[in-house]
């Protein structure tokens, strides 16, 4: 049994990627590469042997370069994904906030997207209506509640994204490189909220390529790089020498 | 939380996404909803109009007779065809969010079973119309839609699956259906199949569900206890497999969106 103060814990976690089945979207191709006996080369290895264990209420960083696998193992994490091999637990409700939107209609208003993305946490209709005015406020969307998604600016998008995540009863928060979204004044108050949720006990998954951030947010970090564990440890610690990576 | 909370939980946004998909379809559409009960009137006396001269003999209250198959096919067909696309269509939520993927199924089974219900209120005006007999075997309907319910959401369970994986099959799918369509006595009598060819056409579930809602609305019989059992094995058979399939394939979606 696992130890109920875990949030997260991941044991020899590694995901292959079939690059080859890409292609094979077409029945013909399918059957023939079934016949050759070709149906399963181009293996890419995204992530291998990861093990990490998250306390509740602690918040890690993940850092490291493009293609380093931060975003597949937040994917993992958040249940989007199987691990080929390895387990992961959680324990309690995730809220996932990627670059790409979660799970956003852009035909949808504002308005009714927050419902939408709350009853696809799981949240009822009563318990958005309470946080609805909040989430506008924070999002500084009071004159576009019901202008369709596809209208507005990545900007505006993103701002709604985070508030929804954050303003919304939440046990762990995946987060993949938010901060870099918005103006300097939401910048701002994104880390104040995300300092505030840590103090009101969330677990945060947070990835950033920049190591600032990270030590900003988190008080430990793993620095992965393709798809291995180089470091883990305190923040600062593990950010100072990704720093230092970076720079040669 | 036990499995069952953890599942009600999404049923806030299983209603949500029927809900949009039902607005969607009929956004900006003057009549709206009531397509659904029109459509199959208006195709109902466009194929009266071609066959009923054809199989007057044969068969009387001709409307009645092809509405109890045009209604029970359309739903099946249609779900399931709706399913194919259930997965790829929900690639933005399937690549952002963890949600059980059976949902994006079911949403689309529900959706065509809405337009199902509004369309026996078509049935209904023609049953006033045509002077049919009411009984109370009508009473048999909420089971034959149940079983009918089943055995549709097994086999999009199954499209879903290979829909996802085959882009292929979209294409396939309707040239299917449309032999489907023939195969299932929908415009003609059954009794004009040769006998000894009668066997092929009981393989095909359709013809039993279509069967029994014709002994419901249209000979206003009881149906016979072998058409039940036979129609009740075709539902589970098709759902279980329907909920293996996707089941052994539904970690491998996001792969494909």
């Amino acid at each position: 049994m696992i130890d109920r103060n875990i949030a997260i814990k991941a044991e020899d976690v590694s995901m292959m990627f079939n690059l080859s089945r890409e292609r094979e979207e077409r029945l013909k191709e399918y059957v023939i590469n079934l016949v050759k006996g070709k149906l399963f080369f181009d293996e890419f290895w995204a992530l291998q042997d990861i093990s990490f264990e998250v306390r509740k209420g602690d918040s890690l960083g993940l850092i490291g370069v493009n293609g380093s696998g931060k975003t597949t193992l937040l994917k993992l994490v958040a249940g989007i994904m199987k691990p080929t091999k390895g387990k992961i637990y959680t324990d309690g409700s995730i809220a996932p906030l990627f670059a790409m939107g979660s799970g956003f209609d852009a035909s949808l208003s504002a308005r009714e997207n927050i419902f939408l993305v709350g009853a696809l946490r799981g949240y009822t209709k009563e318990y958005m209506r309470k946080r609805f005015d909040e989430i506008i406020d924070f999002a500084e969307l009071e004159d576009f509640v019901d202008v369709p998604l596809k209208n507005y600016s990545s900007g505006m998008s993103s701002r709604l994204a985070f508030a929804i995540a954050t303003l919304v009863h939440t046990d762990i928060l995946i987060a993949d490189e938010v901060l870099s979204v918005g103006d300097a004044k939401f910048h701002k108050k994104s880390e104040a909220r995300m300092a505030k949720m840590r103090e009101g006990g969330t677990t945060i998954l947070f990835v950033s390529h920049s190591a600032g951030a990270v030590q900003k947010v988190c008080r430990n970090a793993i620095w992965l790089d393709h798809g291995k564990i180089v470091m883990a440890g305190p923040s600062a610690k593990v950010c100072n020498a990704y720093a230092e990576f970076c720079k040669t | 939380m036990t499995k069952i909370e953890e599942q009600m939980k999404y049923l806030t946004f299983l209603k949500e996404v029927v809900k949009r998909d039902i607005k969607r379809k009929y956004y900006k559409s003057a009549l709206g909803v009531l397509w659904t009960v029109l459509n199959p009137l208006l195709s109902m006396l466009v194929m009266t109009l071609v066959f009923s001269t054809l199989f007057k003999r044969n068969i009387d209250n001709y409307p009645i007779y092809l509405l109890c198959g045009q209604l029970i096919f359309s739903f099946m067909s249609g779900s399931s065809r709706q399913a194919l696309n259930a997965i790829l269509g929900n690639a933005g939520y399937i690549r952002s969010i963890y949600i059980p993927k059976y949902i994006f199924v079911l949403s689309r089974v529900i959706e065509g079973f809405v337009d199902l219900l509004f369309s026996l209120i078509a049935l209904v005006l023609v049953m006033l119309f045509t002077h049919a007999k009411f009984t109370l075997n009508l009473l048999m309907l909420p089971t034959l839609l149940a079983l009918v319910f089943m055995f549709t959401f097994g086999l999009s369970l199954v499209m879903a699956t290979y829909g996802t994986f085959f882009r292929d099959l979209h294409h396939l799918y309707g040239i299917f259906t449309t032999l489907w369509m023939w195969i299932s006595a929908i415009f003609y009598p059954v009794s004009i199949i040769p006998s000894s060819y009668r066997f092929l056409l009981d393989l095909n579930p359709a013809i039993h569900y279509i069967g029994i809602m014709r002994a419901i609305c249209y000979e206003g019989v009881m149906p016979t206890e072998k058409s039940l059992v036979i129609a009740s094995c075709y539902a589970v058979l098709m759902l279980l497999m329907g909920i293996s399939v996707f089941k052994a394939n539904e970690n491998k979606f996001f792969l494909y969106v």
